[in-house]
């Protein structure tokens, strides 16, 4: 299993602080500057005061949300998770109550900064939010392989009943040569027990061979 | 010239377990003090009020807080950084400046703080270079139980890392602790190419004396077979160490009092004459003079000791100091130094091994050094057998 790598050097990363506050960016600069990261400000009473996914680097960007916004803006997401902003998010606080901080963590926040800024905060707020971020987007995308996987598994039980029957064999026997043959075609077990069984639907059907090829995954 | 007085506040544990490098900066502050005094034309006269914490963490943000409460609003002190960090709270909230001399492990830069010490891109970075170039890459690391220790050890580890060498182990004991017998039996089973220190006060002397002592016993030359490393090792504390003991061990600093330049051999000879019974004169107690020529400086531009006018008036300000120029970074409010490597000798005095050919711009944050992603050493998963 890979070894987890946490980022903690946040140079050459660009800050979009969306906050109405002047005074906010005007803070944030220059502790910013001194972290290695530029910094632009987006007010939502500007026309485009919206986030496009095409505004947003997920690979250097950072997005700083003012919880006091009368109107959030939407957060762009990401294309294989709706759940997990595009860019990671840190959530300004003015109002330490429970619905801002909701909002915020609904928005994607994953670190909370209190206004009025402090130095001494902002590198750690900034450590959590990009960490936790990439935490989550990997959690999340590891759910989804384990998910596909389930939705394959019936697959895999209709694959070893057809092996189990075709060569007279017990069921650990049939997964255990489903396995080999799946490492052999180097895709998972799930992929390779829906092959199976859609090129056997496929021969009913056609009563012959498809033609259904299983290719390497390389 | 009319001088305006100004009170200002002295904090160095002058006694406890790091007493003698508290003595030391607390004389190159009264130094600066007294030259910023008798120079007609500074601008200011400087009343210093002088406390000791005795080592003991509890009582800095005690004797900071009764400074403050008698009107101070600029404050010399603090050498650990435990200390520090004890007391930034109380200077956030009262808007005073505190004014901190000592090499540190960075990541901080609070708005009312001025570091006149070292950041790890001035210690750390030159060190390794030159640890590696001449001893090896496998480090064996020692440190005291604190943040100075734990991230010194961590910006080591991923800097050899990274060259492709390794940590062998990692102890850490309790400041003032000084039994070192299992550590240093630990250092001979692991067999390391350098032992990397970031102990301090009487623990890392302690260190020093019974490490060597060891070596003797079993007929290794501590010097060329562990050579031990530090970051924190000054001109007073060899004393500490003793005559025994006391040379071939590398330090990387911005300061030695051999520096062979007519400013420093002022500078020392000035600091023998005034403490004459010691502690020597020390990168730590050039630091703290730099400090209050700083504060100096910045009270007499900004005609106030208001802390953030101080601050504005102090951004971008040099001294043609002993180590050379010193400026401070407008950004960071650290210090431009010049990085060097010394080797103790018998005398208690450093070779000057390396020297930086110019300052060297902080970099409290590592943002222009360290990776982006944090270093993993792990062993490896496929090995030729």
């Amino acid at each position: 299993m890979a070894v987890p790598r946490y980022i903690q050097n946040f140079s050459r990363r660009h800050a979009i602080l969306v906050s109405d506050d002047r005074r906010v960016g005007a803070a944030l600069s220059p502790i910013l500057t001194r972290l290695g990261l530029t910094m632009s400000q987006r007010e939502t009473t500007e026309t485009d005061g919206e986030l496009a996914p095409i505004d947003l680097d997920p690979a250097s960007d950072v997005l700083i949300l003012d919880g006091d916004l009368p109107r959030m803006p939407p957060v762009p997401r990401l294309a294989t998770n709706e759940q997990i902003p595009l860019a990671p998010v840190v959530g300004l606080v003015g109002v330490e109550a429970p619905s801002r901080l909701k909002t915020l963590m609904q928005f994607g926040a994953t670190a909370f900064l209190s206004k009025p800024i402090h130095g001494g905060s902002v590198y750690s707020a900034l450590y959590l939010a990009v960490n936790e971020h990439a935490r989550k987007a990997n959690m999340m995308d590891a759910l989804e392989a384990h998910e596909q996987r389930r939705r394959l598994r019936r697959f895999v039980i209709k694959a070893v009943l057809k092996v189990m029957k075709e060569r007279g064999c017990n069921d650990d026997a049939a997964f255990a040569y489903l396995r080999n043959q799946s490492m052999h075609a180097r895709v998972s077990v799930e992929t390779y027990c829906q092959f199976v069984v859609q090129r056997s639907a496929a021969s009913d059907e056609c009563g012959s061979d498809s033609g259904l090829k299983l290719r390497s995954a390389e | 010239m009319t001088k305006t007085s100004y009170p200002i506040g002295i904090l160095f544990s002058t006694t406890g377990s790091y007493g003698t490098v508290g003595r030391t900066m607390l004389h190159g502050a009264l130094m600066a003090c007294r030259e910023v005094n008798e120079d007609p034309g500074s601008g200011v006269i400087l009343e210093p009020t002088i406390a000791d914490p005795a080592s003991q963490l509890v009582d800095y943000a005690d004797k900071a807080k009764a400074m403050l409460d008698q009107g101070i609003r600029h404050v010399v002190g603090c050498y650990t950084s435990s200390s520090r960090k004890e007391v930034i709270p109380l200077f956030e909230k009262r808007d005073a400046l505190l004014w901190y001399p000592t090499h540190y492990e960075g990541f901080e830069s609070s708005a009312n703080v001025v570091y006149t010490g070292t950041a790890p891109n001035h210690h750390m970075a030159p060190m390794i270079d030159h640890l590696v170039s001449n001893y090896g890459r496998r480090a064996f690391c020692v440190g005291s139980n604190y943040i100075w220790g734990w991230e010194s050890n961590r910006v080591l580890r991923e800097d050899l890392t990274q060259r492709g060498g390794q940590v062998l182990s990692e102890r850490f004991l309790p400041v003032g602790d000084t039994d070192f017998s299992a550590i240093i039996e630990a250092i001979f089973e692991t067999r390391p190419d350098f032992v990397f220190n970031a102990l301090i006060g009487v623990s890392s002397y302690a260190f020093f004396r019974q490490f060597r002592a060891a070596c003797e016993e079993r007929g290794i030359d501590q010097k060329t077979r562990f050579p031990v490393a530090s970051c924190n090792l000054s001109e007073p504390e060899l004393h500490e160490i003793g005559a025994e003991a006391v040379d071939g061990h590398i330090s990387s600093s911005v300061y030695f009092a051999s520096i062979d330049t007519p400013t420093n051999r002022t500078f020392v000879e000035t600091y023998n004459v005034s403490y004459p019974e010691g502690p020597a004169v020390s990168a730590e107690a050039e630091s703290a003079y730099l400090a209050v020529r700083f504060l100096a400086l910045g009270l007499k531009k900004a005609g106030t000791e208001e802390a953030r006018a101080v601050l504005a008036a102090t951004r971008g300000q040099s001294i043609d100091a002993p180590q050379g120029r010193v400026t401070i970074d407008p950004e960071t409010m650290h210090s431009f130094l010049t990085p060097r490597i010394g080797r103790s000798r018998k005398d208690f005095q450093f070779d000057i091994l390396v020297e930086a050919a110019c300052p060297v711009r902080p970099d409290p944050y590592l943002v222009r050094a360290a990776p982006s992603l944090e270093t993993v050493s792990r062993r490896p998963q496929l090995r030729v057998i």
